[in-house]
């Protein structure tokens, strides 16, 4: 291997390391995420030095530019909890809660199946990064439900809907690192990721209250899924993959939020819920929110604004090249991954939470020593999430500059027949060690693409794969897990989300890779 | 005589000390960052330690 110490399965086992200590610390010892992501980090320099050639330079390197990386997350974390505690502060997720159990009749799955699965996917959409479980986790908050549940459920709740999201940034890398017809890409990809949004449905319904809730909510999930997964790929095979997601989730908030309900009503189910006796209305409870929603689609859905406004202002420091004593080479970079400031969806979030006040302000909501009890939540909320994420996004960053990921990557790539099954686990080992689909792309479309080539499968069910791995494994991601417990309040008790997050993630990839296994070597032998 | 319980140190200030060992990470980041540009070894390896240092702390309050 290139820069790559010979692949040997007790390296390969001592290259994992790192990210099994994460887990079994977190998901078996308990240990919060930042405990966790130290040791991880920690380890992580240990063997990169001792068995991958990673010098002082090197190690510096990945270190820092881990550390800058976290300032995109972290931007989006903090704002998203002030824009929950601005709304939290002004009594307006109780008037959220009771409009919610109002409309869907007390029904819980309901709401948690629009606010939970629907609107997550619609959200990130247009605009990912995180910011779909930043707004739909608290909302789940408010509507009462456990903390650690709603943030495990927005992390499933949006996976689905990642790779055709953010206007199709993850599925784009995939069109640009290859030479591979485009439409074809999507087709696959597109009947992966259908199957993941139904799965995530069920896995919500079944963390919520096990194989019972599942039995009796199959319906629902299905009235909901089936027109979520078919305009998926409709729309990604015959309009545009790259609003495919916004499309599918739009159509699942339909459906939920008016169809179903209707079709209790009919049937009688759930009983109606008398209006509760609030100070304002729905409306204005929700305002911060609907101003986030407009200024996201305003920036992000006209173009030549959003090209203006993210050329205005670029922040990012240049790189210069590094190589371990192995050869592993990171080339120079101008700008490591700048911050295009205006665009960024923490300043969108920051945005919205800044007019949210003015509004309850001007309204006569604003509480007496508002924005000190502001600052001391913000505080105690956030940095147990934040030192998570930093300490796991420098390992991340670490690990891939010293060619460590890029070795567990090849050890999984030698499986052979089977690697179908393992080629959807190499775009979660990207996703979980950089939070981000189109990272885990960039790091592993080269890999698959040349695998498929020398085991003679198709291109694009194994790029289907490796994108529909990194969508999944957003729900796996620490990065995402800490986002999610940030942003409820929880910072620290990582390890209870990603317990849950990660059995329903092996359920989705082991579900896919079977998919993909029986259509390469059962049902379409020889496919291009 | 009642004897108060007193919370551990640890707990007491864990945000604070969280705090402490984020912001000493980001007053390294010049520090280290000058190290890798100049390919300045001892000033990079001085980085090192305080990254390094400022994790130990986070790994106590956290």
């Amino acid at each position: 291997m290139r820069g790559l110490p010979e692949l040997q399965l007790w390296l390969w086992v001592v290259s994992l390391l790192p990210i099994m200590v994460v887990l079994i610390l977190m998901m078996i010892f308990r240990k919060s995420g930042g405990r966790a992501g130290v040791v991880g980090w920690l380890s992580t320099l240990v063997i990169a030095y001792l068995w991958f050639g990673g010098d002082l330079h090197v190690l510096s390197s990945g270190m820092l530019k881990g550390l800058w990386a976290t300032v995109w997350v972290l931007y989006i974390i903090w704002g998203a909890m002030t824009v929950y505690n601005v709304v939290d502060l002004v009594g307006g997720f109780k008037v959220i809660s009771n409009t919610f159990t109002r409309l869907t009749r007390g029904n819980k799955i309901l709401q948690l199946l629009v606010m939970g699965w629907a609107f997550p996917g619609f959200v990130q959409g247009v605009c990912g990064y995180g910011v779909p479980v930043a707004t739909a986790a608290p909302i789940l908050v408010g509507l009462g439900y456990n903390p650690i549940f709603a943030a495990a459920t927005a992390l499933i709740g949006h996976s689905w809907a990642v790779t055709f999201g953010s206007l199709g940034s993850s599925y784009s890398i995939l069109v640009r690192l290859t030479t591979l017809d485009p439409g074809r890409l999507a087709f696959f990809a597109s009947i992966f990721l259908g199957l993941a949004c139904i799965l995530c449905g069920y896995s919500i319904v079944h963390m919520y209250g096990g194989f019972r809730s599942v039995r009796e909510y199959s319906t629902t999930v299905l009235a909901m899924a089936l027109p979520m997964a078919v305009t998926l790929f409709l729309v990604a095979n015959f309009v545009t993959p790259y609003v495919a997601s916004m499309v599918a989730g739009a159509a699942g908030l339909v459906v939920g939020g008016f169809v179903v309900p209707r079709l209790y009503r009919s049937q009688g189910v759930g009983a109606e819920v008398a209006a509760g006796s609030e100070d304002y209305s729905f409306h204005v409870a929700f305002t911060a929110y609907y101003i986030l929603i407009v200024i996201v689609f305003t920036v992000y859905l006209i173009s030549p604004l959003k090209k203006v406004l993210q050329n205005a202002w670029q922040i990012g420091f240049p790189f210069p090249e590094t190589r371990t004593l192995f050869g592993f080479t990171n080339p120079a970079v101008e700008k490591y991954q700048s911050i295009p400031f205006f665009t960024a969806p923490g300043t969108l979030i920051f945005t919205s939470a800044l007019l949210g006040y003015l509004y309850y302000r001007a309204k006569g909501l604003w509480p007496e020593k508002g924005g000190r009890m502001l600052v001391g939540r913000f505080i105690k909320q956030v940095m147990g999430a934040t030192m998570t994420v930093v300490t796991m996004t420098m390992m991340g960053v670490v690990m891939m500059e010293t060619g460590m990921t890029r070795y567990i990557a090849e050890g999984l790539a030698a499986t052979g027949a089977l690697y179908p099954l393992f080629s959807p686990w190499i775009g979660v080992l990207g996703a979980f060690m950089t939070g981000s689909n189109t990272n885990s792309n960039v790091l592993f479309t080269g890999l698959q693409w040349d695998v498929a080539k020398l085991l003679l499968l198709s291109p694009y069910v194994i790029l289907g794969l490796q994108t529909t791995g990194g969508a999944i494994g957003n729900m796996f991601a620490p990065m995402n897990v800490a986002l999610g417990t940030g942003v409820t309040g929880q910072g620290g008790r990582e390890g209870e989300v990603l317990r849950r997050t990660a059995l329903y993630n092996a359920f989705q990839i082991v579900a896919v890779g079977i998919l993909a296994w029986l259509i390469l070597y059962v049902f379409f032998p020889g496919l291009d | 005589m009642v004897e108060v319980q007193r919370e551990p140190f640890r707990k007491r200030y864990k945000s604070e000390g969280q705090l402490a060992a984020f912001i000493l990470m980001w007053l390294d980041f010049p520090l280290l960052y000058s190290g890798i540009t100049s390919n300045n070894t001892l000033v990079m390896g001085a980085g090192f330690l305080i990254l390094v240092g400022a994790g130990i702390i986070t790994y106590y309050f956290s």
